[in-house]
């Protein structure tokens, strides 16, 4: 399996010093679905997993989210100066500009460069290497890497394959610079894509038709669309080689993952995934029963929150991999360090 | 071939043991469609018997799966 990886900077590396998550208040049930939908609790929990998830309400944006989660990774590290901001969002809250500008302004972090990087589900690893790649080239000290999805405003609320798989939310980190010996030194970062999939999950109608819907002013409802079997497929094969490629870059063999945070796009992906690569039991992070599929904030979320509940401590060895639209895969490593971390909600 | 499936079906898809039998159904088994995929995966990458996940979900019951089994490993 082809890889494109990103490597460490000469001498340096980029360095986690600060985590945060957020969710929007709303929690919609599996009953709540069922009233609207042909499904049932049974149904959704056997073949996803999930119990429940938060929903932004219209006076939430995804700028919103971001400026939430991002505030607690700042205060996490404990404040100080940031000199980039990278917003990884499948929902964007226009299509121009980017929402990151509108972020960094109401964190009142002045002028700095702020942008949007797209990759649906792998958008934290994709916006991470971005980040990375900031401080590699010296652009920048502190760097703010946050995702925020509000992935309810793309569903179709008659489609039950898909209306109750995802949840909204963000998570962020602060990197900063330091080596690569030291705690929170991220690992290299193995990313890849394959466009010739690129209609196994998309927004839009299928083919050309998709495409020049997708314009403004089209006026067709735009929806979510998921292959749920061929995803599932390349979900696990992209992830097992990403997340073997990472483990094997930083020297460590599978059972020496003391965390594995997979992507939460379904239980039942992350079980055959776990079985796949040998993960011992007990090691997989886990928060898809509550929140859903949150897209790309579900790492950040997840490391968020099991950090708050010390399932995640420093000195922990873990590894990353997730997977989603494009297609787009990636995987990294990295020591977790000693962080404070604010509750989330 | 049978053994195997069971094993496959009880141990990595975590289906209950007490539904497996020959003549069960997929449906009460709990062979949905991405199960299949799994299984088909599974069956596949662990045990070198090429049954796409197509050929699977045509399949009613678990003695028709043993079948296909059987067939691809004399083949």
């Amino acid at each position: 399996m082809e890889h494109q990886s990103r490597r460490r900077a000469r001498g340096g590396a980029a360095v986690l010093c600060g985590v945060g998550y957020w969710l929007p208040p709303l929690v919609v049930t599996n009953a709540d679905l069922s009233a609207r939908l042909d499904t049932s609790d049974e149904w959704i929990t056997s073949r996803t997993g999930i119990s429940t998830r938060r929903r932004v309400t219209p006076d939430l944006s995804t700028a919103d989210l971001a400026t939430e989660a991002a505030q607690r990774a700042i205060k996490s590290a404990g404040g100080g100066e940031v000199d980039a901001l990278v917003l990884g969002t499948t929902t964007p809250d226009r299509l121009c500009p980017a929402t990151a500008p509108e972020v960094v302004a109401r964190l009142g972090l002045g002028y700095i460069p702020a942008f949007d990087v797209s990759a649906v589900c792998t958008g934290f690893l994709y916006a991470l290497a971005a980040g990375v790649g900031f401080l590699a080239a010296g652009f920048a000290e502190r760097v703010v890497v946050v995702v925020a999805e509000a992935f309810s405003r793309l569903l179709d609320p008659d489609d039950r394959t898909t209306a109750p798989i995802f949840g909204d939310g963000a998570g962020a980190v602060v990197l900063r610079q330091g080596s690569p010996d030291e705690p929170g030194a991220i690992g290299d970062i193995i990313l890849g894509s394959d466009g010739a999939h690129s209609e196994l999950i998309r927004v839009g109608a299928e083919g050309p038709r998709g495409v020049l819907e997708n314009r403004p002013g089209s006026g067709v409802a735009q929806y979510f669309h998921m292959a749920g079997r061929d995803v599932f497929r390349h979900a696990v094969e992209r992830m097992s080689a990403a997340a073997t490629a990472a483990a094997d870059s930083a020297g460590w063999r599978l059972e020496d993952v003391d965390r594995f945070f997979a992507h939460q796009a379904n239980a039942r992906i992350t079980s055959a995934l776990a079985h796949d690569l040998g993960i011992p039991a007990g090691r997989a992070a886990e928060n898809i029963r509550e929140v859903g599929n949150t897209a790309g904030a579900s790492i950040p979320i997840l490391l968020a929150q099991n950090a708050a509940s010390g399932y995640l401590a420093a000195g922990h060895r873990i590894l990353l991999t997730a997977f989603g639209g494009g297609l787009t895969w990636g995987a990294t490593t990295l020591t977790w360090p000693e962080v404070d971390v604010v509750a989330g909600q | 071939m049978y053994e195997l499936l069971v094993g496959i079906l009880v141990e990595e898809l975590e289906l209950n043991a007490g539904d497996v039998r020959p003549d069960s159904s997929c449906e009460d088994v709990g062979l949905d469609s991405l199960a299949m995929v799994e299984l088909s995966m599974i069956l596949q990458k662990r045990h070198h018997l090429q049954i796409s996940d197509d050929e699977l979900l045509k399949t009613k019951r678990v003695s028709e799966i043993v079948r296909i089994m059987e067939a691809r490993a004399g083949s």
